[in-house]
């Protein structure tokens, strides 16, 4: 089944640009799922280019960032998956409220 | 620009390009004929070892591995005191070591002063540092990393962690072995190690060391810089085992005084046949290890490779040229064909320039600028867009080019040398090998410009750390 990919969150997050690589996360089609309910909550799951990627919780909170940032967004989860460090990646960029 | 504070990872990285730059500046001059004609055989030659070896791969590998390998298993390094033991340990030994054998190459094998007698103490003093500080970095990484990692998010990341087990006891090995051999224990007639000196090491520094620890990197860091996976991991694993027996085999078979050469016909003996089967282990390890790589870069989803990866599929290249040379060289005609000429210098200069100084070159471009983006983002710093911006772009094309090449020119042009050497044997060759000579000269120079060029893009790179 494919993963959900909210199109307004997905434009938005074009912008996230992987440093390595020089091109953004979306096109490299590292973003396996970006959702937003009706109440603005989005969430976005992303698989790092290595499971050892040393700037994985740089882009965690990139993608966070640009999230926020995108048009009818109150809050954003981030998840990243497949990383050696992704529990300590996932609670530094979504600290309990 | 203040890098006081700079972590300790960066720390090494740091002291190891310096050491490049001043090891590599000797090496550069023994490449002269009215250099080496002074420094042939003298301690000043051990000085240039000393500091590659130990300051440029050695730090390198140390800085990389108390960073990178926590990462892996998402633990902190066990004891960062112990990391800075090891670093400053290092430094001592280092800085001490090769400059009393500089010294003591200029002083007394050039201009014959008479050293005085508790001279070898100074310098023993400072292998001592050296040699304790590798032990305390083993002790640090295997605290960090235990015999056995369980649950990890990837295999591949296993895979990664045992090439370092493996290479760190390798490197142990080597430095008791080398210790036992310097204090006189080998010499001793009661001592199973009897014919073994110092050169014996090599299976377990080279291969086991040098080797093991830039393939355990490959693993993981080609198929990040190319958004693949590792595609076969039981060959893999083959290829672990078989390079492991191989060094194990070649090795002990070494250790226990058996000639450096195989197919030596008729004579076959336990410690021939051992040999033999450890260098055709080490053969199939490392063939199976190209393949490895060549099927991960061709399966890429990113087309188009950095700069890292183009240092990465030179040295791959290199990789494969010196094993079909190393091969050749244990055979009893190629042994005796190279034996006493400049073709054994050249597969030793391929292998170590070739292979592990640019797989390292080629790692820096990548691992320090990352590592800094995350000490940037930590600090709430300005972090460049694409990482090429913190060093410029064009110079590493021309440094990656310069170095392919120079070590392609110089490496032909040693083994030009040897050939007419052992063609006309060394007095009729002086003429015949002159333009082999130039020829060498000619790359090593153009070796040191990439070099140099790289060394600032280095300093480039951490510069964006200043405070």
């Amino acid at each position: 089944m494919a993963e959900e990919k909210d199109p307004k969150l997905m434009e938005k997050l074009k912008e996230v640009i992987d440093p390595e690589l020089g091109e953004s996360l979306v096109d490299m089609g590292l973003i396996k799922s970006a959702t937003l309910d009706k109440s603005g909550n989005a969430t976005v799951e992303f698989i790092p280019s290595s499971p050892v990627c040393p700037i994985a919780f740089y882009l965690a909170s990139q993608i966070k960032k640009k999230t926020l940032e995108a048009e009818g967004v109150r809050s954003a989860r981030v998840y990243c998956r497949g990383h050696a460090m992704e529990e300590n990646i996932n609670k530094s960029v979504n600290p309990p409220e | 620009m203040n890098l006081a504070k700079l972590p300790l990872h960066f720390r090494f990285f740091r002291a190891a390009v310096v050491y490049l730059l001043v090891g590599g500046f000797l090496g550069f001059l023994f490449s002269y004929e009215a250099v080496h004609h002074y420094t042939h055989g003298t301690t000043i030659v051990s000085g240039h070892i000393v500091l590659m070896f130990f300051g440029w791969v050695t730090m390198t590998i140390m800085g990389a591995m108390s960073k990178m390998v926590p990462t892996m298993i998402s633990r902190d390094l066990y004891s960062e005191d112990w990391g800075e033991i090891t670093y400053w340990f290092m430094n001592i030994g280092i800085i001490g070591y090769s400059g009393s054998l500089l010294f003591e190459g200029f002083s007394s094998d050039i201009y014959g002063f008479v050293l005085p007698w508790f001279y070898p103490n100074i310098s023993f003093l400072f292998v001592s540092f050296i040699v304790v500080s590798c032990v305390i970095f083993a002790y640090n990484l295997y605290r960090t990393i235990g015999l056995r990692t369980e649950k990890l998010s990837d295999p591949s990341i296993g895979l990664s962690l045992d090439f370092y087990r493996a290479s760190i006891a390798y490197f142990v090995l080597s430095i008791v072995i080398a210790t036992l051999a310097v204090l006189g224990f080998t010499t001793d007639v009661f001592s199973p190690l009897k014919f073994a000196n110092v050169l014996w090491v090599a299976p377990f520094t080279t291969l086991g060391w040098m080797t093991m620890t830039i393939m355990g990197a490959m693993y993981h860091l080609l198929p990040m810089f190319t958004i693949s996976k590792v595609p076969n991991l039981k060959l893999a694993k083959f290829q672990f085992w078989a390079l492991n027996f191989g060094i194990v085999f070649t090795g002990v078979a070494g250790l226990l005084g058996a000639k450096r050469i195989i197919f030596e016909g008729v004579e076959v003996s336990p410690l021939s046949v051992l040999q033999t089967v450890g260098v055709i282990f080490a053969g199939l390890g490392a063939f199976a290890f190209v393949y490895i790589m060549a099927w991960t870069v061709m399966t890429r989803k990113r087309r188009e490779l950095n700069i890292s990866m183009k240092f990465y599929i030179a040295a791959l290249f290199y990789f494969a040229l010196t094993g079909i040379f190393g091969v050749w060289l244990k055979t009893k005609p190629g042994y005796e064909f190279a034996e006493a000429n400049t073709i054994i210098l050249g597969h030793g200069l391929l292998s170590v320039i070739g292979f592990v100084s640019l797989t390292i070159m080629g790692s820096m471009y990548s691992i320090i600028p990352m590592l800094a983006v995350v000490e940037l983002h930590a600090k709430s710093k300005k972090v460049p867009t694409v990482l090429t911006e913190m060093y410029n772009e064009r110079l590493a094309r021309l440094s990656f080019w310069l170095s392919t090449v120079g070590v392609a020119g110089y490496i032909m042009g040693l083994v030009g040398e040897g050939y007419v050497t052992a063609i006309m044997g060394a007095e009729a060759a002086e003429t015949a090998a002159f333009p082999y000579k130039i020829l060498s000269a000619t790359f090593v120079f153009v070796l040191a410009v990439g070099v140099l060029l790289f060394a600032n893009n280095m300093r480039k790179i951490l510069g964006w750390l200043k405070d």
